[in-house]
């Protein structure tokens, strides 16, 4: 109907008429023509820039977000594999101070007793429930040999019973098969120590007139030719003495843990015999 | 004449050829054969020496070469077998705080008298093979338990005893097919590097 020549006129026209309807209003409230010119083109362009701004910062925003997201997810990378190091020297260290621990123990031992000794470490255990025997990183180049007593400084652990180069073989206390020569610290009543099951030992032969109560120490005699005297091997546990027969029954718990036995000391003196006791 | 006796011997535990084993081969791979084996019984009894009594109820799981001896001794020649089985006890015996000639005694037993019994039944059906384990383990525990007794001089009896066996036995039935097929695997990987030859059952893997 209308020529585009005769619309775009027209649009014109309306523009004007327009911005001189918002020109006057601004010209009624101010008396200078400068501040009006200003207003009248920010009520126009404002708007417009005001949305190309925020287009432009979401854009921006977007694209910084991306690399720092991805140069955040390097650094959390870096930060786990130092924290995973950090947390593997911690765990170093405790095994350290714990190792460090145990061997003060054994070295308070040592410097307590006369025995020449050698320390050991626990390499494997007896695969079957049976028996108890356990191999210590210790051999003949290290003057361990067979028939020689091993400990840890709360008490006896057992025997050398198999000796290679570099590696032995110890039979514990608890195992039935090992047997040793005790008494009771308090009262001097001999018997023999004897494995019976799981952690508990016997102390067999202890005559029925013998004072033994719960909670009495038992120690090496020294007269079996293996263990020195005056080792401590473990607790009385139990003491039943009945009507009849001549020995009591007496259960004994070992000092020793033989659960977490994870170094050892072998005694590489043999033990004089104590002949005094036999006086006794 | 001692010769014969013991050429006859050794055939009366020999499985007949016609049953489909392993063919013939010359010494040098039956050589490699056996070190290949006895490499596997010598990992057997450092896991069970080394790993598994550190770990919680280590001591509940059964000897882990059983099932081994018994696979030599229903799946595998005489000549393989025996050997391997000879020296993982004889190892055995030393690592261990057991009696002397103890896992000797079990294992040649088990060997012998499944390879025995299999002549009149016929126990190479995989199906049986888990009952198989769990007859030698429970013949196992008795030989142990025999040789406690003897050497305590009294019979040696405990509710923990009962436990460990029961839970030892619980443990052969639920580990010896996955057991079963591992030595397969394993068998017929060494049957085909060595020799070529595929495997007893006709498989190459």
């Amino acid at each position: 109907m209308f020529s585009k020549k005769t619309m775009v006129i027209a649009g014109l026209i309306f523009l004007v008429a327009a911005n001189g309807i918002v020109f006057s209003f601004n010209y009624i409230r101010k008396s200078a023509v400068y501040p009006a010119a200003v207003e009248t083109v920010l009520f126009f362009t404002a708007p417009v820039m005001e949305g190309v701004t925020h287009t432009t910062r979401f854009a921006e925003n977007t694209w910084h977000r991306y690399f720092s997201l991805a140069t955040a997810a390097k650094e959390n990378e870096r930060l786990g594999r130092e924290l995973a190091e950090v947390r593997h020297q911690l765990h170093l260290c405790r095994e350290s101070r714990l190792l460090d621990k145990r061997l003060e123990g054994f070295l308070e031992f040592r410097e307590t007793t006369d025995h020449k000794t050698v320390l050991a470490s626990v390499v494997g255990r007896e695969p079957s429930a049976w028996y108890q025997s356990i191999i210590i990183n210790r051999g003949r180049t290290d003057g361990v040999e067979t028939g020689m007593p091993v400990m840890v400084p709360e008490g006896v652990v057992g025997q050398v019973t198999g000796v290679s180069r570099s590696h032995a073989k110890v039979l514990l206390i608890i195992d039935r098969n090992n047997a040793v020569d005790a008494m009771v610290q308090r009262t001097r009543a001999r018997g023999m120590v004897r494995g019976l099951s799981g952690n508990v030992c016997h102390f067999e032969f202890a005559l029925h007139k013998a004072d033994i109560d719960t909670g009495d120490t038992i120690i090496t005699s020294g007269l079996d030719g293996v263990y020195p005297k005056g080792l401590p091997v473990g607790r009385v546990s139990r003491s039943i003495r009945r009507s009849s027969g001549i020995f009591q029954e007496v259960e004994i718990t070992p000092f020793a843990d033989f659960h977490r036995l994870e170094e050892v000391l072998v005694i590489l003196d043999p033990p004089d015999v104590d002949t005094e006791l036999f006086d006794s | 004449m001692s010769y014969s006796i013991l050429r006859m011997s050794i055939r009366s535990f020999s499985i007949p050829e016609r049953t489909g084993l392993p063919v013939k081969r010359d010494t040098a791979v039956n050589t490699m054969h056996t070190i290949a084996f006895f490499i596997l019984s010598l990992l057997i009894v450092v896991l069970k020496t080394a790993i598994l009594p550190g770990m919680p109820g280590g001591l509940l799981l059964y000897d882990l070469l059983i099932p081994l001896v018994i696979y030599f001794s229903l799946y595998r020649r005489l000549a393989e077998g025996l050997p391997v089985v000879l020296l993982s006890a004889v190892m055995m015996d030393m690592i261990s705080g057991a009696p002397a000639g103890i896992y000797l005694t079990t294992y040649i037993w088990l060997f012998l008298a499944c390879r025995q019994t299999w002549r009149f039944l016929d126990l190479r059906h995989t199906y049986l093979f888990p009952a198989i384990v769990v007859s030698g383990v429970v013949f196992q525990q008795l030989i142990f338990w025999v040789a406690a007794s003897v050497s305590a001089g009294h019979m040696v009896f405990s509710i923990e005893t009962i436990r460990i066996v029961f839970f030892q036995i619980l443990w052969a039935v639920v580990t010896a097919p996955l057991l079963y097929l591992l030595f397969h695997k394993l068998f017929a990987v060494a049957d085909r590097l060595f020799s070529g030859n595929v495997g007893e059952n006709g498989q190459s893997g």
